[in-house]
């Protein structure tokens, strides 16, 4: 089954415009064959939305979304967003969009507020990690910061996550490495490794383009349940990622090294509720 | 340590880099709706990586070179300003800013040589700003991280423009990177100076070397270590404070005017919206 990432560059703060690109390079992705198509973390508003979050945020039933939703019956796709809660908090959140339904929303749950990020300064913070059938099969939605840290991974795994989506948008920056920032070396490898690690598909959308001089790192790309590199994509230039992705790798992965089976949830959860109590003691 | 702070600075693949800050310059030139860029070109390294670069990135027909010399100004400055133009076959004006410095200090003829300096980087601000109207150009900076830490630099003056593709480069790897495009290597070699007057050195005047100050300067900001970590690393305790000294007594300079808060939100506080708002 063929899957689509989108390498994206969004205008900042312009919901319409980036909609119509959205549509259009859904529209590419459905002429290649694709059943999906990813695209990058907050992709429709630009990511350093700041003050602009509460301009371009939209409830989950706007009519703003109608074409995305009359896409979703050619093709189902994933977009990044700030979401509007009834209650009106704001999230920054991925949608999965399917046969003109919305079957997942994940809002990141990990905001980062530190150095260059300001995330928790604007947006609330999700609280749910959840496996969701795509159509691919078994699956995963991360944003970016949520992905660095080992729990999210281990969560979407442990729930029987077979293909991960790891949508992202990642300023460059780090001049050590070859051909692309050091922040884009550190994708690929966490790529590689969690690929291997979960037996899954690692499919990672990037954004490019530049807001005021933070130059966003590109390199999207979708590793296999081996943790080797299907297809990437340059470190500048808008593109669309095909890649066929086979249940049966999953399967062959999972067969050779059987992590999931051995793993002991209620191991973790025991030792995690020690850990918990011992610091509060 | 020390070597560690020197190997921070060694950059990798400078292709690589070269295309972000071309990419850089094309994405937020573009953006905003402009083709072309003016330089100020003063026979130095920085400005002459900046208008390499700028070439690289939109074409020689895009860049506008000013070479604005006064009458101290020393003559290999002005032979390598236009070196640099002829270089890149850009259209190129030398300016003589002489008659205007002169016509205003004839009323303060005792004025000393920073007021001097200074009025001359902010004559050719406003020189650079014209032809930027003119041509429907945006003004590139030429600044490169070391003077921005330290503050060498004069307020308004070259610290003014609308984009900055070296600014996140120490002097050091402006070095690594001017010898890497193809600036002409006498250029490169040559003793930093800003030129305000005859004699003047950026390293006689900040009191040490560019390597030493980047060493420090990449340990404080980009590893954030404190003084003391510094002074263990192997600097002189009194060269470690002076430099951090620098930094803080000179962010008024990386900062705009400060408002006076009395409503909700306020431009410079909580009115907060990139640049590139909308493109």
């Amino acid at each position: 089954m063929k899957v689509a990432v989108a390498q994206f560059k969004s205008v900042l703060g312009d919901f319409e415009k980036n909609l119509q690109k959205t549509v259009e390079f859904s529209e590419e992705a459905k002429k290649r064959g694709a059943k999906v198509c990813v695209f990058p973390e907050l992709n429709l508003t630009g990511y350093n939305v700041w003050d602009i979050t509460f301009e371009v945020a939209v409830q989950l039933n706007s009519p703003k979304l109608s074409p995305l939703i009359e896409m979703s019956r050619e093709i189902d796709l994933i977009v990044g967003l700030v979401e509007e809660s009834p209650e009106h908090i704001f999230y920054n959140s991925a949608l999965y969009i399917s046969n003109g339904n919305i079957k997942h929303v994940h809002r990141k749950v990990f905001l980062p507020t530190y150095g260059m990020f300001d995330e928790g300064r604007f947006f609330g913070q999700g609280n749910r990690i959840e496996a969701f059938d795509s159509a691919l099969g078994r699956s995963s939605i991360l944003i970016c910061e949520d992905l660095w840290h080992m729990s999210t991974v281990y969560l979407s795994f442990i729930q029987g996550t077979e293909y991960l989506f790891a949508l992202s948008a990642s300023p460059g920056r780090g001049y050590k490495e070859k051909g692309m920032f050091g922040n884009a070396e550190v994708w690929m490898n966490m790529g590689e490794f969690y690929g291997r690690m979960t037996g899954s598909y690692f499919i990672y959308a990037n954004r490019v383009g530049c807001e005021d001089g933070f130059v966003f790192s590109g390199k999207s790309f979708i590793a296999s349940p081996y943790g080797e590199l299907v297809v990437e994509a340059s470190p500048f230039d808008e593109e669309l990622l095909i890649a066929d992705v086979k249940e049966e790798l999953v399967r062959s992965a999972r067969a050779n090294l059987p992590l999931l089976r051995d793993e002991r949830p209620e191991m973790v959860i025991k030792n995690l509720r020690r850990v918990l109590d011992e610091k509060q003691a | 340590m020390r070597s560690r702070l020197e190997r921070e600075l060694h950059i990798e693949d400078k292709a690589f880099i070269e295309s972000v800050l071309t990419y850089f310059i094309r994405e937020e030139v573009q953006k905003a709706g402009f083709q072309k860029v003016v330089v100020g070109i003063s026979g130095g390294v920085d400005s002459a990586l900046t208008a390499f670069l700028s070439v690289k990135a939109l074409g020689k027909e895009n860049v506008i070179g000013l070479s604005m010399p006064y009458r101290t100004s020393s003559r290999s400055s002005v032979e390598d300003a236009r070196l640099v133009a002829e270089k890149l076959e850009i259209e190129f004006h030398e300016i003589d800013i002489t008659p205007q410095i002169d016509a205003y200090f004839k009323q303060f003829p005792d004025a000393d040589n920073v007021r001097r300096g200074n009025k001359m980087a902010r004559e050719r601000m406003s020189i650079l700003y014209d032809f930027a109207h003119w041509k429907k150009a945006l003004v590139i900076g030429t600044s490169n991280k070391s003077e921005l830490l330290i503050g060498y630099s004069t307020r308004w003056g070259d610290s003014a423009h609308d984009i900055n593709p070296i600014g996140d480069l120490y002097k050091t790897q402006v070095w690594e990177m001017a010898e890497f495009v193809g600036v002409p290597e006498r250029i490169v070699k040559k003793k930093p100076s800003a030129d305000l007057w005859p004699g003047q050195t950026d390293e006689g005047e900040i009191g040490l070397s560019y390597r030493t100050l980047d060493q420090i300067l990449v340990g404080y900001v980009d590893l954030r270590l404190r003084r003391e970590e510094l002074i263990r690393a192997g600097f002189d305790q009194k060269t470690v404070e002076r430099v951090l000294k620098m930094v803080r007594n000179s962010q008024y300079k990386r900062k705009m005017p400060i408002v006076c808060k009395i409503a909700q939100r306020t431009v410079d506080k909580d009115f907060l919206y990139l640049r590139d708002w909308g493109l």
